[in-house]
C-alpha cells in the first residue's frame, strides 16, 4: 500500500477505535 | 483485551435475478453476475483487508456478509458461497423474499449455519400482493413458517411507504404469531423501479408519527420491533443530545459497511447507487482507506443543508440514499445534502 494511503488508513482506524471506546458501537446496519 | 468489536458488514447482492417484480424495488435492470470463483476471490479480498486491520491496528473484528439479490436462493451455488464465507471467518446471513423456502430449502439453510434470514414482507395480504405480486404473500408466509419450524433465526423487514404504513400494527401482531425474532422497518428509497413511487414516500410529519407509533408497538410487543433507519436513532434519543463528534450510530455508509453488487461493483450502500470500484479490480483494503466518497461520508464538514450543523450528526447523518434519490429527481448529483424526510433538523 502507498505511504499516503497507509497514513489515511492509520488515521481512520485511530478515529474508529476512539469512537468504539466511546460508544461501544459505530453505526447502524440498515440491511434492506 | 482489544476492546469493543468493530461490526463490519457487506451487503452482497449475488444476483439481480428474481422470481418477483416488486413495484418498489431499488433495482432497475439486470446486470451480469460474478461466478463462484470470482466470488471466492472477492471474499478473500475482503477477508485480507480485515486480517490487515486486525494485525496492524489491533482491532477486534466482528465481520459479516449478508447475501441477497434479486433473490439469492436462485443461485445454484448459494450454499457453496455460504460455506466459503464461513471458512473465511465471516458470520453470514440471507436476505430473501422467502417464496422459495420450502421444507427442504429451510433444512439446507439451517445446515448452512447462517446467523439469520431476513425475509421481506411489505404489508398484510392485499398490500403485500399489490406491491410484490398476486399470491406472493402466502408463499412468503410459508417460507417464514418453514424457517421458524426448523429453528432458523428469522426476522421480517418491511419497506415503509404510504402504501403500507397503515398495516404496521397488524404486521407486528402477525410477526408475533409467526414466531420470528424481530420486525424491522426501512424507509422506501425512490430509486430504481421504486423511483416511480416517490409520491408515496412519507412526509416529515408522517416519519415522526411513524417512529412514535413504532415505539408504542415496541413497548407492547414480545418481539423486537425496530427500525435501522438513521432517523429512528434520533427518535430513540428522547431529546438527549449526543456529545460525540465522531460517528457513533446512524448511517453505516463509509463507517461500518458497504454493498457489493452482482457484477462486483462496490457502493457505499445498495440504495445509494454510487459506484466506487469493483471488487474484482481493486484491493478492498485500499479502497476502504482511500475512497474520496467514503471519506466524504465520514466527515461532518462534507455535509450541507443542515445535516452538517445538526446536533444529532454523530448518531444519524440521515439516509444518504434518500438524499441522493431526491437530489437526482431534481437533476443534482448530491448525496451529502439534507435528508428530505428528516423531521428533526436539530441544529447545534
Amino acid at each position: 500500500m502507498r505511504v499516503e494511503l497507509r497514513e489515511k488508513e492509520a488515521r481512520l482506524f485511530q478515529d474508529l477505535k476512539k469512537a468504539l471506546a466511546e460508544s461501544k458501537k459505530l453505526a447502524g446496519n440498515c440491511l434492506a | 483485551m482489544k476492546g469493543t468489536p468493530y461490526d463490519f458488514f457487506v451487503q452482497w447482492h449475488l444476483t439481480e435475478r428474481c422470481n418477483l417484480r416488486c413495484r418498489h424495488c431499488y433495482q432497475s435492470g439486470r446486470v451480469s453476475e460474478l461466478g463462484y470463483e470470482e466470488i471466492r476471490r472477492a471474499i478473500d479480498n475482503v477477508s485480507n483487508a480485515i486480517r490487515g486491520w486486525v494485525t496492524e491496528y489491533d482491532m477486534q473484528m466482528s465481520p459479516s456478509l449478508h447475501f441477497t439479490g434479486g433473490e439469492p436462493l436462485l443461485r445454484q451455488d448459494i450454499f457453496e458461497i455460504l460455506h466459503c464465507a464461513r471458512n473465511c471467518g465471516f458470520s453470514s446471513s440471507l436476505m430473501s423474499n422467502g417464496t422459495l423456502i420450502d421444507g427442504d430449502m429451510a433444512e439446507r439453510i439451517k445446515e448452512a449455519q447462517v446467523s439469520d434470514v431476513q425475509v421481506s414482507l411489505d404489508g398484510l395480504e392485499a398490500t403485500h400482493n399489490s406491491l410484490r405480486g398476486e399470491g406472493s404473500y402466502q408463499r412468503t408466509l410459508k417460507g417464514i413458517r418453514n424457517l421458524v419450524a426448523r429453528g432458523v433465526e428469522t426476522n421480517i423487514n418491511l419497506t415503509v411507504s404510504r402504501l403500507n404504513m397503515g398495516d404496521t400494527g397488524g404486521l407486528v401482531r402477525l410477526a408475533e404469531e409467526l414466531g420470528v425474532s424481530a420486525i424491522a422497518f426501512s424507509r422506501l428509497v425512490p430509486t430504481g423501479r421504486g423511483s416511480k413511487l416517490s409520491n408515496q414516500t412519507l412526509s416529515r410529519v408522517e416519519v415522526s408519527d411513524f417512529y412514535k407509533k413504532l415505539r408504542e408497538y415496541r413497548g407492547k410487543s414480545r418481539i423486537v420491533v425496530t427500525s435501522r433507519d438513521p432517523l429512528a436513532a434520533i427518535a430513540e434519543m428522547e431529546g438527549e443530545i449526543p456529545q460525540s463528534e465522531m460517528p457513533i450510530g446512524g448511517c453505516a455508509a463509509g463507517i461500518s459497511g458497504v454493498t457489493i453488487a452482482a457484477d462486483g461493483t462496490i457502493m457505499p450502500c445498495r440504495r445509494m447507487d454510487l459506484p466506487i470500484g469493483n471488487i474484482g479490480e481493486v484491493s478492498f483494503r485500499e479502497l476502504w482507506a482511500g475512497s474520496p466518497v467514503l471519506w466524504s461520508l465520514r466527515r461532518r464538514e462534507s455535509y450541507h443543508d443542515g445535516c452538517n450543523s445538526c446536533r444529532y450528526w454523530s448518531v444519524c447523518r440521515g439516509c444518504r440514499a434518500i438524499a441522493l434519490a431526491f437530489a437526482r429527481a431534481e437533476g443534482k448529483e448530491d448525496y451529502l445534502g439534507a435528508d428530505p424526510q428528516c423531521p428533526y433538523g436539530g441544529k447545534s
